[in-house]
């Protein structure tokens, strides 16, 4: 690690495990799902009520929930300094508005909101569907590298509307049953809340700033199939260019892996583009692999950052948690993803996104000793 | 306040409705709508080694037409085919609004059932560019960025993906709602570039008014 390594200093997360890091943990360690019938909006004709929505988060009806978010985040966001980039990673932004025609609900206007309630001078929005936070990471890292940014805030949320929830079910890409990423019997996905933030600067600047590094970023990649707007590339072939482009900046092969934090939606197309990708990098290693999908429910351009702050304590406790809702696994999964819980053996870490369009986003975090 | 980057454009385009005029050899393509804007882009690109996928066309609304068209008149003007790893940055305010009322308000008027697919994936910024993507088999890096129109971040932002030492060109993207500038980049070199300089203001910078 040198002065210009980016690195974590901090993270937080409200999910609908509630607000906190530990909650969600626990609840991934336990092998628990936080899905529940949501009620936010009439649901009775769409395949699934189910979704994995944030306990207290409706304090005054859907329209609240990303300023009840920023709320919650905002006293991590403010430790670090005001100059610091505020990188806003959403889908859609605050999207319950488009009911009231006085007010525009595109993301432009959450990143406004953010900049406010976390007291910083400047910030960006980084949109790449579901792969958005993974982008904002692999953004930011070059620009620290660079030596143009020292410090940056990255908060991703996106939340269960009845936007996103009808849009998911128009595309058939709901599950009927319960979101089991990686199983044989997976029949779709599960939307879930999110609001995560992870701060994050150049070593060098961590020192100055007293703050002590909980894990580097060492490197990402990203790509685009550029095959079809909705379904992956059905081999990977993409993803698999990601992860290596990942691998060769860090100067890694895929044996420095210690495990695959995934993006494991539970659809059919996804989780198969998945396993093929993760098999054309690392040949027949069995390495381990989760999705955090199972528990708390796909949380768009929020995952990225869920599951960053996820393989954050991954390093630290050097525990890999069970896949939850795993019953039997894909053929193809069957030698990385399991139902126990298991030890990361080598302590790095790769996350990846994949997003409509053929968006695919990764990083690769290392533990700081 | 003028910045150096490390790369230079390779030209670019700007379209007004469907009249698309690009910055380095002035050639000018008007449709009376996008299937015939489509038809002349085409048509006047017959000699690139490389053939534009143009098969999907048809699905995505005038904005998507517009970047994809756009796009290959970029590559044109630049005398360049897509093949080399091209990543994409569209850099905007517009986000998706009023995509995100044609889907709602087609949602709404059937009842709060089921929408339609086409118009709910339309509702994502990166669809254009995406599409654009497809198009031209672009297989670098893309995403949408809204910095409140600080465009030295979108600059810099050129400059991180030739940082990526396999991206060989930037594609950046700049939608109003009255037009869409497409810009191409490779590295190597300088530019020198205005803070308050938009791709679109720079083109007309290198290579005179329209």
């Amino acid at each position: 690690m040198d002065d210009r390594t980016p690195v974590i200093v901090d993270c937080d997360l409200y999910t609908a495990f509630g607000p906190g890091v530990e909650p969600c943990w626990n609840g991934l360690l336990e092998n628990r799902a936080a899905f529940s019938d949501c009620s936010r909006f009439h649901n009775e004709k769409f395949s699934t009520s189910l979704a994995a929505m944030a306990p207290g988060a409706e304090v005054n009806g859907t329209e609240e929930i990303p300023g009840f978010f920023l709320n919650y985040l905002a006293p991590t966001a403010k430790r670090m300094p005001r100059d610091s980039e505020l990188f806003l990673a959403s889908t859609v932004g605050e999207i319950e508005y488009i009911d009231n025609p006085a007010h525009r609900c595109t993301c432009d206007m959450l990143l406004e909101r953010a900049l406010r309630t976390c007291d910083k001078e400047h910030g960006r929005i980084i949109s790449a569907a579901c792969a958005s936070s993974n982008s904002a990471f692999v953004s930011l890292f070059h620009q620290i590298r660079g030596g143009r940014l020292d410090s940056a805030v990255v908060i991703g949320t996106d939340y269960v509307s009845e936007f996103i929830f009808s849009g998911f079910a128009t595309l058939r890409a709901l599950a009927r049953t319960i979101a089991r990423p990686y199983d044989r019997d997976r029949d779709g996905l599960l939307l879930g809340d999110a609001a995560s933030i992870v701060n994050i600067c150049s070593a060098k600047k961590a020192a100055e700033l007293g703050m002590k590094p909980r894990a580097a970023l060492l490197s990402g990649g990203m790509s685009c199939d550029a095959v079809h707007i909705t379904a992956p590339m059905p081999h990977g072939e993409a993803l698999s260019e990601a992860i290596c482009h990942a691998l060769d900046e860090a100067g890694l092969t895929p044996d420095d892996i210690g495990a695959v934090v995934g993006h494991g939606t539970g659809t059919r197309y996804n989780d198969d583009m998945e396993i093929q990708a993760i098999h054309r990098v690392f040949g027949e290693r069995s390495v381990p692999m989760l999705s955090v999908k199972g528990a708390c429910g796909h949380t768009l351009a929020g995952a990225g950052l869920v599951e960053a702050v996820v393989a954050v304590r991954m390093l630290e406790t050097g525990l890999i948690p069970p896949q939850t809702s795993l019953l039997n696994p894909e053929p193809g999964a069957a030698k990385y993803v399991s139902a126990e819980i298991r030890r990361l053996e080598r302590p790095r870490i790769l996350c990846m996104n994949s997003g409509f369009g053929g968006l695919n986003a990764v990083i690769i975090l290392e533990a700081v000793s | 306040m003028n910045r150096s980057y490390p790369w230079h454009v390779i030209g670019g385009v700007t379209a007004e409705g469907l009249t698309f005029r690009t910055w380095k050899r002035g050639i000018v393509v008007s449709g009376e709508d996008t299937q015939d804007a489509k038809a002349k882009v085409a048509a006047g690109t017959e000699d690139f080694p490389h053939v534009f996928g143009l098969d999907n066309f048809r699905r995505g609304d005038g904005k998507v037409r517009t970047y994809i068209l756009a796009s290959i008149l970029a590559h044109r003007d630049a005398g360049v085919d897509s093949v080399r790893p091209t990543a994409i940055i569209d850099f905007g305010r517009q986000g998706c609004h009023e995509q995100n009322l044609d889907y709602f308000n087609d949602y709404r008027e059937h009842g709060r059932h089921l929408g339609r697919g086409h118009l709910f994936v339309g509702t994502l910024p990166t669809t254009p560019p995406c599409e654009a993507a497809i198009s031209l088999k672009l297989t670098g890096p893309c995403f949408y960025m809204d910095a409140l129109d600080r465009f030295p971040v979108l600059w810099d932002e050129v400059t991180n993906f030739f940082e990526m030492r396999w991206i060989e060109r930037v594609m950046v993207c700049r939608y109003t709602p009255d037009r869409l500038t497409v810009l191409l980049a490779e590295p190597g070199g300088t530019v020198e570039i205005p803070d308050d300089s938009d791709p679109e203001t720079l083109l007309r910078r290198l290579y005179g008014a329209e």
